[in-house]
């Protein structure tokens, strides 16, 4: 059974269902604008859950190089304190 | 506690898409607004004499575009974003209907805030007409983007 709170599991699962796709649907290296055809509400949508869930702030100028799960992921570990989310992913 | 007059002055939108009249309540995290819906509206104008009064229910989109601009104006109001920002509406979610409000209703919105950072806020809330429920609003994105200041 796999753990609904590891990062990648909830990144992918935010991911999934902004974009109308089923998770499995989703390559955690692929660009979610490039391969995904994401627009930029998208992106804001999705930042706006993982804040929620995380809490914490993303800034905005880092968005731009964190358009995939595991950018995401890599992100949130850097400006968490590293206990808060697994460093390793599923 | 804010009249009409403060709230057009508030509010980005120009008439005939000014859809509310007054603020009730306000903190950082809340606000209650109300529209007193009138039978002469712009989107009654065409509907033909004889329209029974079914005709008459106040159109949904209207109704939260009513509470969007509830929210826009707790974002002001609360200084989510600069003022040289404007929120725009990114997405709205689990929304639900219930009875149609009619002219001569007034409508109640009452809207929370649920997560504010200077990326995106997102509120949530309900809309009552005499104390019932005619609409219900899951989530309400927005995003600060630059634009024009209110005058």
């Amino acid at each position: 059974m796999q753990d609904v709170d590891h990062p990648v599991i909830r990144i992918r699962s935010i991911v999934a269902d902004t974009l109308d796709l089923a998770p499995d649907e989703i390559d955690d290296d692929q660009d979610f604008i490039d391969f995904y055809r994401a627009d930029s509400l998208n992106l804001i949508e999705i930042v706006a859950q993982l804040e929620k869930h995380y809490q914490v702030e993303l800034p905005l100028d880092e968005l731009q190089q964190a358009r995939s799960v595991n950018a995401l992921r890599g992100l949130l570990v850097r400006l968490l304190d590293g206990t808060r989310i697994p460093d390793s992913a599923v | 506690m804010l009249d009409h007059a403060q709230v057009r002055g508030l509010l980005r939108q120009r008439p005939p898409m000014i859809l509310l009249d007054t603020v009730g309540e306000f903190s950082p995290t809340s606000l209650v607004a109300t529209k007193a819906i009138s039978g002469s509206e712009g989107c009654y104008r065409d509907l033909a004499d004889g329209t029974p009064l079914a005709g008459f229910a106040y159109p949904q989109a209207l109704l939260v575009e009513s509470f969007g601009q509830a929210c826009s104006l707790l974002w002001t109001l609360a200084g989510l974003g600069p003022p040289d920002r404007i929120p725009l509406l990114v997405g709205v979610s689990d929304l639900a209907f219930h009875s149609s409000p009619f002219p001569g209703d007034v409508l109640e919105h009452q809207v929370r805030l649920v997560h504010s950072s200077s990326t995106a806020c997102e509120f949530t809330g309900r809309s009552h007409v005499n104390g019932d429920t005619v609409l219900d609003v899951g989530s309400l994105l927005v995003a600060s983007l630059p634009g024009p200041s209110p005058t």
